[in-house]
């Protein structure tokens, strides 16, 4: 929950900024109602995830602050500096608010905040201070805000009546507002209460422009039937008096029992009380003698605040966290593997010119070219989190619509990939989940039928593995059923019908153009473009599909994906005249083998280290023609745990290989997953060695 | 109402195995002299290789062979065409290999005729029109296309493979 709240402060502090910005262009041009639609959008955006968080302060403050916007919206107020002021006050103190909640000084600044936002949708704009006298002698009455005192007891047996105490007092707070101190001080002991009767009064501050009438109003229902008292205490507004509100609070303030004369004593403790207060205001009184109190007071408040938050912004400070455009960060990524492949020619270059000097400077260059390189992808990488809401958004409904039961399980949502990835990723595990929705999991009654839990599960499982990523979403569903796939695929024609398949082929079928399984065509998936489009989707972005089913026990789709797309590790090598890279991450070892041993070997398999390791001669598999050299190198690499060579002519160097995409021509071609510029011009090819080794296996079982 | 505005259009001719052939210029982004190719395994034969174009990777088309001409040794004409063409929404640089390219001309789209469909050894559909010039007929290419039809898009897995 912390570390919600935690984003949510982020994300607010960001909301708050742009709504600053807002405010300051509507201020230059306030007639531009896409400001407003602005301004009252970050309001809406605001109110809503404080709510939920639990800033409840700044939910209401910011619900208050969107009525105003509500209503220029609405054209039923003007926007005015003073409103556009008001915002940028309570924008600063949002953010302070963000730091620390609860601080008592801040609520007082809230309670100002709420008066001021109060007097402008009540249609009374409190102007410059020049003007308030002027103003408030004309216009007294309307700005009068009586501060009312009123006891209210109810008959014990009021609630026999068919009466809510509770009523009358929302219906008060709804007048204006209230400060309620509540009394239990007549509630008897346990053992001699019934339930069935009112033991406990209140007493009630209420300040309001609604006259006398209108507060009695309230108690209409309930006159015979209580104790009522109410007494006028002031022609302001005392509840926005700090000191007033302390003095309610406090012990001295309590009223001894719910009788006339008690009552009456009490106003008149009251009322020589608030003679205590006056001098306070005195000063400002000559200037404006009504309201004087809501006037001066926030100014006192500021002040005080003012140089503490002057030293609080100094604390916070140190930004943690800084967004950046993404076309900015693609622009330091595409400079970065200009940088890399530039490097590459300087290593070229300092090799053909043996200058001692000129070697210390590129190895210097390359080391901090290589950490530049490094520093630039944690930058582009993101959290799979980010997409993780609209995903449970996305079953949550499902469920819904299919009326299905679903718990879905999100883990290991700290994962990062590089953002094009994720940008690229999010509608093949949208599609995947949906399949899993509405063909894996079962109608509740027909799990309860097979004995399975009623409520169907759905997990999404990211983690790494190696550079890898991957992605795996899993249901407890009815599983994929190999004969009706194969079945369906020999019907279709896309396979013979005496084809013999592994598991893992059959599965794959089902990623042909055209499959499709479902019996019939639903609206949520299942329009026979599906599967083949994830499968491509997800190839494009160089990752994989694997699919593990049981009958009745459910399906996982793994999604295995590189961490990255743009520059990879790799070893050159050099098959005739060809330039090709292996990824670094699975090579194993190099060996050095003679031509002539490799010639004479049986079954496509050497003994390396002990090991009897099966090997493809690329110079054969790629159909280059020439002759190979008399020594040549042999590459293990790691195929699904297991050890597969691969024969070139010669190791070049190690190279750090900035993948540039073959283009659309080649979109078929899966084995090469792309080309890299050498030092020297040249392109190089980088093998996809996973999908190269399932390539010769296949021409090799053909033959 | 008639619409009697004639559009001038320009298109840059070339040659292979001796018949002229054009394109129009709108779809031409540059000429290459030839330099080095990287032969890419596994593809289609009139997929020749890549080049680096300025810190890029531009597959190159072997026009010879994806139009039936018998492959020769390339000569100082041989050139590259730079050609950007539209495939799935998407704008692709692709170079095509020709023989020699000859000259940027204009016409009248007016003196552009229709393609004939009989007797001839390229598709129609791929054939723009045609345009007498002095004596000789030139074919104008769709090369959207010519370079991005199906066929030439799917590498397909056949035993003739390129051999590099």
């Amino acid at each position: 929950m912390d570390q919600f709240r935690e984003d949510y402060v982020e994300d607010a502090k960001d909301l708050i900024n742009s709504l600053e910005q807002a405010l300051l262009q509507l201020e230059s041009s306030p007639d531009n109602p896409e400001l407003i639609e602005e301004v009252f959008r970050i309001m809406h955006t605001l109110k809503g995830t404080a709510a939920m968080f639990g800033f409840d302060v700044i939910s209401e403050l910011t619900h208050e602050l969107e009525t105003i916007y509500d209503m220029i919206r609405n054209g039923e107020l003007a926007l005015s500096t003073e409103i556009v002021n008001i915002t940028l006050d309570c924008s600063d103190l949002l953010k302070d608010l963000l730091e620390s909640e609860d601080n008592p000084e801040l609520m007082l600044r809230v309670q100002t905040a709420h008066e001021k936002i109060k007097k402008i949708t009540n249609g009374t704009v409190i102007e410059d201070n020049k003007q308030d006298v002027v103003i408030f002698g004309e216009e007294k009455k309307e700005g009068d805000q009586p501060t009312y005192y009123i006891l209210f007891k109810p008959d014990n047996d009021i609630f026999l009546s068919g009466n809510n105490p509770f009523f009358q007092l929302e219906d008060l707070t709804a007048l204006g507002e209230t400060k309620v101190v509540t009394h239990f001080s007549e509630v008897p002991g346990l053992t001699e209460i019934d339930p069935e009767l009112c033991y406990t009064f209140w007493e009630i501050y209420l300040t309001t422009k609604e006259s006398v009438k209108a507060i009695e109003d309230v108690f209409l229902f309930v006159q015979a039937r209580c104790f009522l008292k109410i007494h006028k205490l002031s022609e302001a507004n005392l509840l926005v008096d700090s000191q007033f509100l302390h003095a309610v609070e406090s012990d001295e303030f309590i009223l001894e029992s719910p009788t006339t004369e008690a009552v009456e004593a009490h106003v008149e403790y009251i009322n020589q009380f608030l003679n205590t207060l006056e001098p306070s205001a005195v000063e400002t009184v000559i200037e404006a003698p009504q309201p004087e109190i809501e006037i001066t007071q926030p100014k006192v408040e500021v002040k005080n605040v003012a140089p503490k938050e002057t030293t609080k912004r100094k604390e916070i400070g140190g930004i943690k966290s800084v967004k950046i455009a993404t076309n900015k960060l693609d622009n330091l990524m595409n400079l970065v593997s200009e940088l890399v492949i530039t490097q590459a020619r300087l290593n070229l270059y300092t090799e053909q010119n043996n200058t001692p000097e000129l070697l210390e400077i590129s190895e210097n260059i390359e080391k901090i070219s290589r950490q530049l390189r490094d520093s630039t992808f944690d930058l582009c990488l993101i959290p799979i989190d980010e997409i993780v809401v609209q995903f449970k958004r996305l079953v949550r409904d499902l469920a819904h619509e299919l009326n299905k039961e679903i718990e879905f399980i999100t883990l290991g949502t700290q994962t990062a990939l590089d953002k094009t990835i994720i940008e690229r990723i999010t509608d093949p595990i949208m599609h995947l989940l949906r399949n899993s929705l509405d063909h894996g999991i079962e109608l509740p009654e027909e799990r309860e039928a097979k004995g399975k839990n009623k409520q169907g599960k759905i997990t999404l499982d990211a983690f790494y593995s190696g550079t890898y990523v991957h992605i795996k979403i899993s249901d407890d569903g009815k599983g994929i059923d190999k004969n009706k796939i194969k079945a369906k695929a020999i019907e279709k024609g896309l396979i013979p019908r005496d084809a013999v398949l592994t598991d893992k082929e059959t599965y794959d079928l089902i990623f042909l153009p055209g499959f499709s399984t479902a019996k019939e065509v639903t609206e949520v998936s299942g329009r026979g473009v599906g599967m083949d489009v994830v499968k491509r989707k997800i190839a494009e972005i160089r990752g994989d599909v694997l699919i593990e089913s049981e009958v009745d026990k459910g399906t996982s789709f793994t999604i295995k994906l590189p961490l990255t797309l743009s520059i990879i590790d790799g070893l050159l090598v050099k098959v005739g005249d060809t330039f090709f890279i292996i990824p670094l991450s699975f090579i194993e070892k190099c060996h050095e083998i003679e031509a002539k041993k490799l010639q004479t070997v049986f079954n496509n398999s050497v003994v390396l280290d002990g090991e009897k390791i099966p090997f493809f001669n690329l110079r054969e598999q790629f159909n280059i023609l020439d002759e190979a050299p008399a020594v040549q190198q042999i590459i293990t690499v790691n195929y699904e745990g297991t050890k597969v060579g691969f024969v070139v002519d010669s190791v070049v160097d190690e190279y750090q290989a900035v993948l540039k995409p073959l283009g659309k021509m080649y979109q078929d071609l899966d084995i090469i997953s792309g080309g890299t510029i050498l030092g020297d011009g040249t392109v190089a090819l980088v093998i996809d060695t996973g999908k190269a080794i399932e390539h010769f296996t296949k021409n090799l079982t053909q033959a | 109402m008639i619409n009697d505005t004639i559009i001038t259009q320009s298109f840059l001719s070339f040659s292979l195995g001796g018949e002229i052939f054009a394109a129009n210029v709108a779809k031409v982004k540059e000429i290459l002299e030839v330099t080095k190719l990287t032969k890419v395994p596994k593809s289609p034969d009139y997929l020749k290789g890549v080049i680096n174009l300025r810190g890029t990777v531009l597959p190159v088309i072997d026009t010879r062979v994806k139009f039936g001409f018998p492959e020769t040794e390339d000569t100082v004409d041989t050139c590259i065409i730079v050609l950007t063409l539209v495939i799935d929404g998407d704008e692709v640089s692709v170079g095509a290999l020709v023989d020699t390219v000859s000259e940027v001309f204009e016409t009248n789209s007016e003196e552009i005729l229709p393609p004939v469909s009989i007797g001839n050894k390229f598709r129609s559909d791929f054939i723009e029109g045609l345009i007498k010039l002095d004596d000789q007929f030139i074919m104008l290419l769709d090369v959207d296309k010519v370079f991005t039809d199906e066929e030439l898009l799917v590498v397909k897995e056949t035993g003739e493979e390129t051999t590099i």
